[in-house]
């Protein structure tokens, strides 16, 4: 983590940044002023990564940082120095991953655009830490849908974590 | 919807970190978690020249404790806290999972939270009620200022330019001690609309000292000194429940926002005192 013979580096409108991004490496300089999420739309093309609000409340834009389910809407590209992220996009190599079929199968999702936050929270959070119903409703209560009504997604929580069904 | 320009570092020490902010005075900023800052700066509502992430400075990752309370860096993360626990101090612990969302407290800390002073934020209230301890670096040393002179007012705090919150000591209350945090917020993870936080020590089912805060009602959290007073030595019966919380809505001045009126404001600290009381009750 801390280096101590790391050199000073002045403050600077460009950052040279190197991090994993689904399993890659990935070396580049961004603008210091460039949000995670838009190094992630833009540079990389991974578009799967949403942009709803821009303000971190909808949680369209949410990633696994480290392990950890993260807003890329009010984070700085240049904060990830140094840390391995995975998109939707690195879910699965191929096909759907469980998660994903059981929003599939449940209707999980209408128009889509807040799926892939929901994925990623409930990818990278522990189930074990979201006994229960409540559990599942606190695990997803930093992610906002306008479609679903929530029902479907629910249900597909409890497909994919094995809970009971009929809650 | 994004962040006009400004110049970036990662210092990664404490002592660079220092010199950064001093050799660019008020135009630099420290970044933390960003959870606040950067919608800030999304919204253009800050326009630093250069911010200075704080998040690669080791000295601030500290939490550590030992018999007199908890030390907790700047930079420890809220997730962190919920996570590992705070044993000895409940009411930290007590008070995470009502700070936004899972998504904010993995990036949110404890320093930033404190030192952003939201009215209506969890920690200062945690901080103002265990009488915590804020300690803040520069380059001539550190200077400790307590959590009832550190809030200065609606997102101010006492800090000097050049100054860094390094860490926060949280006293270890005395075992007998009882917590309890509530707050009324209309969804999970909003702000809250009010909210009490109670540290009160008991002797033999009697009240010896209770410490009882209220949050979101006015620019900083306020300590409830008549509430206090009122229950002070007694039993907590119905008698002392009613009073508690009458003396409470009494002497707080909330104020007036979309989110409620101050009439509204002062009946949801007393119901939520009364059930905070309840809650520990022997
Ligand atoms: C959707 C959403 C919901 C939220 N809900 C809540 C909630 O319910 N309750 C709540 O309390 N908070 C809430 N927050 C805010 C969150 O807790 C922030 O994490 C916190 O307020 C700031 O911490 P930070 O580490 O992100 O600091 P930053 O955003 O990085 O910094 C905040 C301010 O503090 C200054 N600063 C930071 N660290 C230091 C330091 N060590 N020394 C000196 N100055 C410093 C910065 O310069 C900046 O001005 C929410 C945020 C979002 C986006
Ligand atoms: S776009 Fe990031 S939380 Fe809405
Ligand atoms: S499916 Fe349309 S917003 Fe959730």
């Amino acid at each position: 983590m801390t280096a101590p013979t790391a050199r000073r580096v002045e403050p600077s409108v460009e950052v040279p940044i190197s991090v994993t991004v689904n399993g890659e490496a990935v070396e580049a300089v961004v603008p210091a002023r460039q949000l995670l999420a838009d190094f992630l739309r833009e540079e990389l093309r991974l578009t799967g990564t949403h942009v709803g609000c821009e303000q971190g409340i909808c949680g369209a834009c949410t990633i696994n940082l480290d392990g950890e389910p993260v807003r890329s809407c009010i984070m700085l590209a240049a904060q990830v120095d140094g840390s391995a992220i995975t998109t939707v996009e690195g879910l699965s190599s191929e096909g759907l991953s469980p998660l994903q079929q059981a929003f599939k199968d449940n209707h999980g999702l209408q128009c889509g655009f807040c799926t892939p936050g929901f994925l990623m929270t409930l990818s990278t959070v522990d189930p074990d830490e979201y006994p229960g119903e409540e559990g599942i409703r606190e695990a997803i209560s930093g992610n906002l849908c306008r479609c679903t009504g929530y029902g479907g997604i629910l249900q597909a929580v409890r497909t994919a974590w094995n809970r009971p069904q009929d809650a | 919807m994004k962040p006009p320009p400004f110049a970036y570092c990662r210092p990664h020490s404490l002592d660079e970190a220092l010199e950064f902010l001093a050799e660019h005075g008020d135009e630099a900023r420290p970044l933390a978690g960003g959870q606040s800052l950067v919608p800030m700066l999304n919204h253009r509502l800050a326009r630093p020249e250069v911010l200075v992430d704080i998040g690669a400075v080791g000295e601030l990752q500290r939490m550590e404790r030992d018999e007199s309370g908890w030390l907790i860096g700047a930079m420890v993360t809220q997730r962190r806290v919920e996570r590992d626990g705070t044993e000895g101090c409940q009411l930290l612990r007590l008070a995470m999972p009502f700070i936004g969302h899972r998504q904010i407290r993995a990036r949110g800390t404890v320093g930033g939270s404190i030192a952003h002073a939201d009215p209506a934020a969890e920690l200062p209230a945690v901080a103002l009620t265990l009488d915590a301890t804020m300690v803040a670096a520069s380059l001539d040393g550190e200077r400790e200022i307590p959590a009832s002179t550190f809030f200065a007012g609606p997102y101010m705090n006492s800090l000097e330019d050049g100054e860094i919150l390094s860490h926060v000591i949280f006293p270890m209350a005395p075992p007998s001690t009882r917590c309890s945090f509530r707050e009324f917020a209309r969804r999970k993870g909003d702000f809250a609309v009010a909210g009490v936080a109670a540290a009160v020590g008991f002797d033999d089912g009697s009240v010896t000292a209770a410490r009882l805060t209220a949050f979101a009602v006015g620019s900083n959290p306020v300590r409830l000194a008549a509430a206090e007073a009122a229950v002070a030595g007694r039993r907590l019966d119905e008698a002392a429940l009613t009073e508690t919380a009458e003396a409470a809505a009494a002497e707080i001045e909330p104020w007036e926002d979309i989110h409620g009126s101050p009439q509204y404001r002062r009946q949801l600290v007393a119901a939520l005192l009364r059930r905070a009381l309840q809650e520990v009750a022997p």
